[in-house]
């Protein structure tokens, strides 16, 4: 057994149990704040990934798994639905708007992990903003998820907000073997001393 | 050994460049017990010193010589201002330790990075903000009959309580915690209760002595504030050699706090660079070698005088990368 165990979040497929999924996504956020929980996210991101090498952005916590460059990818697939869909809930009387296959789009090509970051700092900035700028009534807004139904703007936020702190977990979950495997730990990139010694 | 620098930026002509700021909080405004030795030693040293609370909106930390962060033993409180303080704070001054490496010493995961390079330390399970678990069972399937239950972000035992299985107090404490950050459970080590914990101290890389600390669970603060007297067995110096080896810059002052398990074998407890108390009182050597290094900081600025007698710095002293 492992020194040190991180315990996973499970969440169900979206697309086979969306209503389990929707329920995991609300369970985990619990009776947190989901505007704050979304926007300490993009922070809690930079502590975990601030000096992740190179090579460990790109090794998975197991054989099929996502790594941490495509966690943090998804992260922003995510905030751009999302930012399409508060949006035209927000404009619209209970606007339609189809689901997506995220693995394939984990699949298209991406920018480096740095530029990934600032991208979704960047998105999720002109989010927050969004959430922090309507008005009370909005948040009581419904749109229609293809797959999951109606749903309200409050529902919405919580669910990003519970899908957040699921890949976080897992992102913590992927570093962590990536830091067992690939070599330096973030914090020995922090500055520029050589290499260290390991006497242990 | 030089002491990892943060650059200090150019342009700034602080009001008194010369002098050293010890940070503290808000409800140790006068420092704590330790701390107030370095004070009285910097004084004694010529050394002009200004104690100045991190919270504090009016402070120039422009104006310092060098930051120390010493009684700041509310930080866990508020980690993210914390975090935004470090880096607002070392883009204008030298602030020690190193930002980044306080900043990587907030959340107690640096205890898994530092067992991914071989540290060995005590078996923990993490619980992340999110996570639904039972802690009895949590417990059961690793084991254990008790549990230390602690934030991953804290300080002075913080919401720190030994737990068992039938516990709900327990429970409820790790559904408390995860509402602030993550969790960590490790077994309860009754080798921690019966002898305390070694708390080594080391000053600009050296270690320079340590202290016999009773469990924060079963005495006071103040108790293991003050701490008992230790002589540094090698295996213990080994240890914690090899421990601030794995640091990517040399802390001005560090403490590995090292521990016994149940099979006797020595295991890395924390390693605090933020705000540990350092038990100066039980090493005039490790007094001196503070105030030395931070004399360093404040000598190495030239002074000139101006037209009206007073003494403006002109630079800095040359900063290293971190």
């Amino acid at each position: 057994m492992s020194e040190h165990t991180i315990v996973p979040i499970d969440v169900p497929d979206a697309t086979l149990a969306p209503a389990a999924y929707v329920r995991a996504l609300t369970d985990t956020l619990g009776n947190r704040d989901p505007l704050q929980v979304y926007a300490a996210t993009t922070a809690t991101i930079d502590e975990l990934c601030g000096a992740v090498t190179d090579e460990q952005w790109h090794i998975p916590l197991a054989a099929g798994e996502w790594t941490a460059a495509q966690i943090t990818g998804h992260m922003l697939d995510v905030d751009i639905v999302y930012a399409f869909r508060w949006r035209l809930v927000l404009t619209q009387e209970n606007p339609s708007y189809p689901g997506y296959n995220e693995k394939l789009w984990s699949e298209l090509p991406r920018p480096r992990p740095a530029e990934m970051l600032a991208a979704l700092r960047g998105m999720r900035a002109a989010n927050i903003a969004l959430l922090r700028g309507i008005e009370a009534r909005d948040w009581h807004r419904v749109g229609t998820h293809d797959e999951q139904g109606p749903e309200q703007f409050d529902l919405m936020v919580a669910k990003i907000a519970g899908h957040d702190l699921a890949h976080l977990n897992q992102l913590a979950r992927t570093l962590a073997v990536a830091m067992s495997v690939g070599g330096k730990p973030g914090a020995r990139s922090a500055s520029g001393r050589g290499s260290a010694r390991q006497g242990f | 050994m030089r002491v990892g620098q943060s650059a200090r930026p150019s342009g700034s002509t602080p009001p008194d460049g010369r002098a050293v700021y010890l940070v503290t909080s808000a409800d140790q405004p006068t420092l704590g017990e330790d701390d107030q030795l370095l004070q009285q030693a910097l004084a004694a040293a010529g050394v002009p010193v200004h104690v100045a609370v991190w919270t504090d909106a009016d402070v120039d930390w422009a104006g310092s010589a060098v930051c120390v962060v010493r009684s700041v033993w509310d930080y866990h409180l508020k980690p993210t201002l914390f975090r935004r303080w470090l880096t607002a704070v070392g883009e204008v001054t030298t602030l020690l330790n190193p930002p980044s490496l306080m900043a990587w010493n907030i959340h107690k995961r640096y205890l898994m990075q530092l067992a991914a390079l071989g540290a060995p330390t005590i078996e923990t399970v993490w619980i992340t903000r999110g996570t639904r678990v039972a802690l009895a069972a949590l417990l059961a399937e690793r084991g254990w009959t008790e549990g230390l239950v602690k934030p991953a972000i804290s300080a002075s035992a913080w919401k720190t309580a030994k737990v068992s299985a039938g516990d709900q107090d327990g429970q409820r404490l790790v559904e408390d915690i995860l509402q602030h950050t993550d969790v960590m459970v490790q077994p309860y080590l009754n080798t921690i209760e019966r002898d305390g914990e070694i708390s080594l101290v080391a000053i600009a890389g050296e270690l320079t002595h340590a202290a016999r600390r009773a469990s924060a669970l079963t005495s006071s603060i103040a108790t293991t504030r003050r701490g008992d007297t230790h002589t540094i067995l090698e295996e213990e110096r080994r240890l914690a050699t090899d421990i601030l080896a794995l640091l990517p810059t040399v802390p001005l002052y560090a403490r590995i706090d090292l521990a016994r398990d149940e099979r006797g074998r020595l295991r890395l407890g924390e390693l605090e660079l933020i705000e540990p108390v350092l038990y100066l009182r039980h090493s005039p050597y490790a007094l001196q070698s503070l105030v030395a290094e931070l004399v360093s900081y404040t000598s190495a600025i030239p002074v000139s005088p101006t037209l009206d007698g007073a003494q403006t710095p002109r630079s800095g002293r040359g900063a290293d990368s971190t």
